[in-house]
């Protein structure tokens, strides 16, 4: 277990009096700044927080509502819930759990936080690492962090990305072929992509917010998008086994319900391609037997 | 009354006497089959069977070898595979790979010099049939769906198998054929020890093991694998057989590798010197400019989860497929660079870092 006195990048404990001075002193700094119109530049480390859906919170064994972000740079997660007075900084590099003001924590067009460079950091305790549970302390309140479960069956685009918020950044960061997708939007036959995914697959944290993006582009053609949640062993699974999914991401395409190409693999990084060339008949033969 | 002429027939004998059966005439003994010091005792072969065993023998002996070299180089694949399919029973692993590659050695280069005599065939023989049984039963359990369901796990699923049926038709075509050419035309009229050819055979047995002993410690790896520089990320890739598309490449598991500048660590999430490492490579990550630094890693996404909330580490981790991975080191951790997909370094090893400060473990 690390030592909960590890020095942290601001002070906590007895120092706590004059830290709340300093936040004060902070604030007012902000609010100066804001009025001035310019804006504390981001921390150098603590930036770039982006929804993961790898985690939920439970407190007293129930799970509640809770924005959770990680930073890769930082190797840090923010746990942003109501049941906390301020959210909470989780840095298992020191073993810690910190609480930070809300008012230091900057929201960005796109989704992801920073917290301001200013930002002070008021040491709860250490973190708690049973098996995969993460368990914690904040604002007197004792909370876990839990593995998600995976998200199985058929599945809506919105179901998708409200169980796993790292796709949508993904999403929005992709830009397609602009003639292939003109060629999408011309197709007049009736088209379904059925996407067999796993939200727990590191690889479909890549692939499948493409198809998200296609999605989005696509909207009012007359290709529609689906999507299918496979366990994290899908190798028994009865969908995976009757339509012979043998890695995820896998894209089934259908016209009039048969199937006519798949995409997988690579053609996973540029997918509205791998449809056009599966539509004009020239995708070379899919592994699906 | 005229002597009876030994040759006579009995026509020419003198009258039976009465009361007994005539005495079978006598026969001119046969002249021995000696022939004379230095001659074949044995029918010499035509040169076209001789030629055709020939080729035989030494192709089975050129595949033999080619698969001593690579076994040779990495002993401890070997040794792994021999564990998987059940065979360390009595023996450790590692010393049977060993004395497997001895057999496999001294058996090889016995055929590649032309020796066909039977006690290097039957072992031949029997070997190729024991490569055979094994291939046989992987391709019977992935027949039955056992070792697919067994290995089904991870992104890749079980597509990243070597298919069992490819590789039992492949040795039925690269082993017993050129085993049955190589019966053909055996001229058994000569020694069956030729001193010289005996005495390679013996030197073969003994260095191949002994080199693949020490290969480890050798810096082979770009030789024995299939990272080294110059090698692109959409090469290296396992699986997919001769279907378009499906083989799992490198740049599949990480897209980004493709662009930009990378420094990449193979290693089992669970190894001490990773953790060991986490600080150099987390200061080395955020300093400006660097590399992005990336860790392949065939451990599951559970003890990453682990490892992340142990060391905190600001680099990015990888599950990849541990059939992608393996031909890519003999040993881990192992470390190479990218740059825009292809590979400029190889380490043995963490990458060489300024600093490397060890952290501090949580939990």
């Amino acid at each position: 277990m690390n030592d909960t006195s590890l020095p942290t990048r601001r002070a906590s404990g007895p120092a706590r009096a004059k830290a709340k001075a300093a936040a004060l002193l902070a604030v007012f700094v902000v609010l100066a700044a804001s009025a001035a119109g310019q804006r504390m530049p981001a921390d150098n480390v603590f930036r770039d927080f982006q929804r993961t859906g790898d985690y939920v919170l439970v407190i007293n064994g129930k799970q509640v509502t809770a924005d959770i972000y990680q930073s890769q740079r930082a190797a840090a997660l923010l746990v942003i819930s109501s049941s906390f007075l301020s959210p909470v900084l989780l840095s298992p590099g020191l073993g810690v759990a910190q609480t930070v003001n809300l008012m230091k924590v900057n929201k960005k067009p796109d989704g992801s936080i920073d917290l301001l460079a200013d930002a002070i950091l008021t040491t709860q305790g250490a973190i708690d690492l049973q098996d995969e549970e993460v368990h914690f302390k904040a604002d007197g309140i004792s909370a876990t962090l839990a593995t998600t479960p995976p998200l199985l069956g058929l599945r809506r685009v919105d179901e998708v990305t409200a169980h796993n918020p790292e796709y949508l950044p993904r999403a929005a960061s992709y830009a397609p072929n602009p003639q292939a997708l003109a060629a999408l939007k011309k197709e007049q036959r009736p088209l379904t992509v059925r996407i067999f995914y796993g939200s727990w697959c590191p690889h479909c944290r890549e692939m499948v917010p493409h198809a998200i993006r296609l999605e989005q582009l696509l909207k009012g053609s007359r290709i529609h998008f689906e999507y299918f949640g496979l366990p994290p062993r899908f190798g028994g699974d009865p969908a995976a086994l009757k339509h012979n999914i043998k890695t995820v991401p896998t894209g089934i395409v259908y016209i009039n319900g048969k199937e006519i190409g798949r995409i997988n693999n690579t053609a996973w990084s540029a997918p509205e391609t791998t449809l056009v060339a599966i539509l004009s008949g020239k995708a070379p033969p899919a592994d699906n037997g | 009354m005229a002597p009876q002429d030994a040759g006579a027939t009995p026509d020419s004998a003198s009258p039976a006497l009465p009361g007994r059966q005539p005495a079978p005439p006598l026969r001119a003994p046969r002249p021995l089959a000696l022939r004379p010091l230095g001659l074949p005792s044995y029918p010499t072969p035509s040169p076209f069977k001789r030629a055709v065993g020939t080729l035989g023998g030494c192709v089975l002996g050129a595949v033999l070898l080619v698969a001593v070299w690579g076994k040779a180089l990495d002993p401890a694949a070997f040794a792994q595979q021999i564990h998987a399919d059940g065979l360390d029973g009595l023996i450790p692993a590692s010393a049977l790979a060993l004395l497997a590659l001895a057999l496999e050695a001294g058996l090889g280069l016995a055929l590649l010099l032309g020796l066909r005599r039977l006690w290097v065939l039957v072992p031949a023989g029997l070997l190729v049939v024991f490569f055979l049984l094994l291939n046989g039963r992987a391709y019977w359990l992935a027949a039955h769906g056992r070792a697919a369901d067994a290995a089904a796990c991870g992104c890749f699923g079980n597509l990243v198998q070597r298919t069992p049926a490819e590789a039992f038709w492949q040795d039925l075509a690269l082993l017993a054929l050129p085993l049955a050419l190589a019966f053909v035309g055996r001229d058994r009229n000569l020694p069956r020890l030729p001193p010289v050819r005996t005495t390679l055979v013996a030197l073969a047995a003994i260095a191949v093991p002994v080199f693949a002993w020490r290969a480890p410690e050798l810096p082979l790896d770009d030789l024995a694998t299939r990272l080294k520089p110059g090698a692109t990320m959409s090469k290296l890739c396992a699986g997919g057989g001769d279907v378009a598309g499906a083989a799992v490449c490198l740049d599949a598991v990480a897209p980004d590798l493709d662009h930009g500048d990378h420094l990449v660590v193979l290693d089992d999430i669970d190894d001490p010197a990773l953790a060991k490492a986490v600080a150099g490579l987390n200061a080395y990550a955020n300093a400006p400019g660097a590399a992005t630094v990336w860790v392949l890693t065939a451990s599951d996404a559970k003890r990453q989860r682990l490892f992340f909330w142990r060391w905190g580490p600001t680099f990015k981790i990888v599950e990849a497929p541990a059939e992608l991975l393996r031909p890519l080191y003999r040993r881990l951790p192992r470390s190479f660079a990218v740059q825009d997909g292809r590979v400029t370094a190889t380490f043995s090893g963490l990458p060489p870092l300024p600093a490397n400060q060890s952290a501090r473990p949580n939990g």
